[in-house]
């Protein structure tokens, strides 16, 4: 079969270079497409509203909604708020090996959550509600950043994530302020 | 002919380009020694984040714009043999841009406009800024003009034959701006403006970042162009070789024109208003459109190749010694393509689609597109000034030694400060903090690399403060120079007829805008269609 | 047996977040903003005549006893927030709640416009500041996970948008009521908890010696020469 590249290169070498590249391209592409579509590995895209500018007074995000919930599945709810310049509740906690599901709203501007060395992450936009799929394959205490710039106390704007072995009970260490330790 | 009044536009232009990276090397330095807690007198984030904001803007939109106006404008004549189209509406643009960029600075300078390069609404500067933007873009308009008239009368001229490569190229650059600067101009004008005035009350965050996308990744583009424009056509004839493919060159200008804008969603895969789909197709033309560098970067090592062995070398690499390592545009040839490589190779891993997740907002982002684009970008852009000035001068470079010297800082000074980011990134340490007041474990375990971005950026603001001298000296003092022709490459193979496709816009324009409805069109439209809520403006 | 009582316990403990209402009925959403906006201090100022606020915040919103707040300068949404949570009984003081009980958003706006507009107290710039503290407020405390004072409240002390309110220059002894009263949830209007947990983790000295930091130290009669 006629090379079709020969229309515009005559030489064989750079023919085949073109072809390589193409080919790398599709593979990578195609990998993470295999990825996205056989484990269900996505970016955060849930695509959901909420007004921010009134989201301590909306069911999800009131202040008593908060925290870690365990559902009837054994799968982990975590509702939380970004709000110049705090996660609330700081202090998360959840068990090791169990799905997590965050659900994550901004009250004022940009933020973006990022727990270093999980692939807990997303961005958290003012007027859209973030989720996050993920599991907890390590115990330890880990850091729950803000890696958005937000304004001027950007800086401070971290809590912390804690994995625990898996036990009973969630509910009293992540009460809606989870200021207990 | 004389090209002494493209000369001018083209020094005019440059000059405002290098003036700001000036400026903004200065602030880089400051960047990089304050985030540690080295000098405690330094610390501030009000001064650091008006720092990132003002070095953002004078690096990735003065700097760039005015650069690549000027280069433009100087390619066109020479390349062409031809008169700038409409002198007036060339300088009007330039007068424009450079209004718009006195008219931000203010607010830039004093705090009002920290709202870095990206804007970031909800966070609200101050109304200048934003106007002043839109000026410097609206300015650069004139010149996307200019190139396209230019173009057309020549092939008007010259029915037929093929468009020189370095004008279909900076054609192909002037059609790519115009089209991806579209984003930025509609959050601009429609949305950013009349909030910050109080005209509106809110704006949709969600939709101010996807028209910012849309500019966002191709403006990139943009930037590398000129590189690539110059790595294809003055490089290899400074060799002393030839280009290896001519043709080979349109294909990779064209496929980034088809291929830069309408794949801007690895920018926002991160974020929640856009659906997985969307994100996923934007990736596969991510990938596509890492072919044409792939295709550059044989087409021009081939060139060094067919250039060392016209020289004498032998063996397997021993080209690559007999290439004049003198010549500041091969050097700073080599040393973009090393940085290519390594800065290439980040890129792939931003790409990939739930991979970034790894690296999302952390300095690893950072490391990335100051190896790629003050890398290998920007690095070409000094070697292009430096075989340029003398030719709009008409005097002698000041000193090559001292260029060759400089462009080698750049090299060594950007791997030292990027690489240790890159490390920075991986071990977690997110972007755009001024202090590190988190955990103490955690916070000890950048130091080292820290330390050693200090190093690079000393010598990266060393290297900046060399060029501007030499250009300086140049100008100023200067024996006569004694080639002022622009050498364009030739080809290595003659080519008996050009493709009407490898010679013309029209078709690929149209599969621009076809690729941009599909790509960008629902996830636009849907502001409009689903319930959304505005954000209200919050200051720094 | 243990079990059932943890059980007991843990359901009692519930009852209090389950019926939680919201801390405070104030969102600043557009509507909000606007009304603050468009507020008219001058009425502001014949109203707060009328109802004589100047017995506990000064003529001039600086108040001569150092129990008091001083209002002046403060922000109008931080001041309008407090006033309606006053009035919601979200925060909980009868002389407060009897002040603006009988009075409408509208009003409250102006009020918090007219003291908005005024000159606010300055910190004393004689006034202490030990290392810890300095460390406290530029700095905060990674291993209790508290944040520097200065990320809401501002560098300069003069407070953050909406409800973060300025603390430079406030009377000393009400920055440690305010603070205690957190720290033992006696006051709890901050929405989402933000300054419940900020106080619960500071010990008492801190307390002090964050008031003495963003203190104004000014003896009353000072206070009368200075706003007349």
């Amino acid at each position: 079969m006629r090379d079709p590249f020969r229309a515009i290169c005559d030489d064989d070498l750079e023919r085949r270079w073109i072809w390589i590249s193409l080919i790398m391209a599709f593979v990578m592409g195609g990998l993470l497409g295999l990825y996205a579509v056989a484990s269900n590995i996505h970016p955060p895209s849930n695509v959901e509203t909420i007004d921010s500018t009134r989201l301590h007074l909306t069911e999800e995000f009131a202040e008593d909604n908060l925290g870690v919930k365990e559902n009837t599945d054994g799968s982990m709810t975590v509702t939380m708020v970004a709000a110049r310049y705090g996660f609330y509740p700081p202090v998360i906690e959840v068990p090791v090996n169990t799905p997590v599901k965050f659900r994550v709203a901004s009250a004022d501007v940009l933020h973006g959550f990022h727990v270093p060395f999980t692939n807990a992450a997303t961005m958290v936009v003012p007027g859209y509600i973030s989720e996050v799929n993920t599991a907890f394959p390590r115990e330890g205490e880990y850091s729950f950043l803000c890696n958005e710039y937000c304004g001027l106390g950007h800086d401070s704007m971290w809590s912390r994530l804690v994995v625990v072995p898996k036990s009973a009970g969630t509910t009293a260490a992540n009460s809606a302020r989870g200021n207990n330790s | 002919m004389s090209y002494a009044r493209a000369a001018s536009l083209g020094l005019a232009n440059m000059w405002v380009a290098f003036a700001a990276f000036a400026v903004a090397a200065l602030l880089g330095l400051y960047q990089v020694v304050e985030r540690i807690d080295l000098i405690p007198e330094l610390k501030s984030p009000e001064l650091y984040f008006g720092s990132v904001s003002t070095h953002g803007v004078l690096m990735g939109f003065v700097l760039t714009t005015f650069f690549i106006v000027g280069y433009g404008y100087y390619t066109a004549t020479t390349s062409l043999k031809q008169e700038i189209w409409n002198r007036p509406v060339a300088w009007f643009g330039f007068w424009l841009s450079l209004v718009g960029v006195l008219l931000a600075a203010v607010p830039l300078l004093t705090g009002n406009a920290s709202v870095l390069y990206t804007f970031y609404p909800p966070l609200m500067a101050h109304p200048a800024f934003y106007i002043g933007a839109a000026l410097l873009v609206v300015g650069s308009w004139f010149w996307c003009l200019e190139m396209v008239m230019m173009y057309t009368i020549w092939k008007k001229a010259h029915r037929g034959e093929a468009v020189p490569l370095a004008m279909f190229g900076t054609t192909a650059n002037a059609i790519l701006w115009f089209c991806t600067s579209l984003g930025v101009a509609l959050e601009v004008v429609f949305q950013l403006i009349p909030w910050s005035l109080g005209i509106i009350d809110t704006v949709d965050v969600g939709l101010a970042r996807t028209l910012f996308s849309w500019t966002l990744h191709a403006i990139v583009y943009f930037w590398l162009f000129p590189a690539y424009i110059a790595l294809y056509t003055l490089v290899p004839k400074a060799a002393g070789g030839r280009v290896f493919s001519d043709q080979m060159g349109r294909f990779a200008f064209i496929m980034l024109l088809v291929f830069a804008i309408p794949i801007a969603f690895h920018h926002l895969y991160m974020d929640p208003f856009q659906a997985a789909g969307w994100k996923f197709l934007h990736m596969t033309g991510t990938f596509m459109v890492a072919v044409p560098t792939l295709i550059t970067g044989f087409t021009v090592i081939a060139s060094l190749e067919v250039a060392g062995r016209l020289r004498g070398g032998k063996g397997l690499f021993g080209w690559i010694g007999a290439l004049p390592w003198n010549n500041p545009l091969v050097l700073a040839a080599i040393l973009s393509m090393l940085m290519l490589t390594f800065g290439g190779f980040g890129g792939m891993i931003n790409a990939s689609y739930s991979m970034n997740t790894m690296v999302h907002n952390t300095q690893w982002v950072t490391g990335h597109f100051h190896l790629i684009f003050a890398g290998t970008s920007v690095i070409m852009y000094f070697a292009i000034a430096y075989y340029l000035w003398p030719k709009m001068t008409g005097k002698a470079l000041y000193s090559t030694r001292l260029a060759n010297a400089q462009l080698w800082l750049w090299f060594v000074g950007m791997l030292i400060l990027t690489l240790p980011w890159h490390q920075l990134g991986v071990a977690g340490q997110p972007r755009r903090i001024s202090s590190t007041p988190y955990d103490e474990s955690f916070v000890q375990s950048w130091l080292t690399s820290e330390m050693l971005m200090i190093v690079g950026g000393a010598i990266l603001f060393t290297s900046a403060l060399i060029m501007v001298y030499v250009l300086l000296k140049t100008h100023g003092v200067g024996q006569p120079a004694d080639n002022l022709e622009v050498e364009y490459a030739e080809s290595l193979h003659a080519t008996a007829r050009m493709p009407r496709l490898l010679n013309s816009f029209g078709f690929w324009v149209m599969l621009v805008v076809v690729y941009m409805l599909a790509s960008y069109g629902y996830p636009i439209a849907q502001f409009f269609i689903l319930e959304t809520y505005g954000a209200l403006p919050w200051s720094i | 047996m243990m079990r059932l009582i943890t059980m007991l316990i843990g359901t009692l403990l519930l009852v209090p977040v389950v019926n939680a209402e919201p801390s405070s009925a104030v969102a600043f959403d557009v509507a909000t903003v606007k009304m603050l906006k468009s507020a008219d201090p001058a009425a502001g100022e014949v109203l707060a005549k009328e109802i004589k606020c100047r017995k506990c915040h000064g003529d001039a919103g600086i108040s001569d006893d150092e129990d008091d707040i001083n209002i002046a300068g403060m922000s109008a949404s931080y001041i309008f927030k407090q006033l309606r949570d006053y009035k919601d009984k979200k925060r909980d003081e009868r002389d407060m709640y009897k002040a603006v009980k009988d009075l409408d958003d509208r009003q409250l706006a102006e009020l918090a416009a007219w003291y908005a507009s005024l000159e606010p107290a300055q910190a004393n710039p004689d006034r202490i500041v030990t290392d810890e503290v300095r460390k406290l407020v530029f700095h905060g405390d990674p291993e209790r996970l508290l944040k520097a004072c200065a990320s809401c409240h501002g560098r300069d002390g003069r407070g953050g948008q909406f409800d973060h309110p300025a603390l430079a220059g406030q009377h000393r002894n009400y920055l440690v009521d305010s603070m205690t009263e957190f720290k033992e949830e006696d006051r709890e209007n901050d929405i989402y908890g933000r300054m419940r947990d900020v106080s619960s983790k500071l010990t008492e000295d801190e307390i002090e010696a964050l008031a003495d930091y963003y203190t104004l130290y000014l003896q009353p009669e000072d206070d009368e020469d200075e706003e007349e």
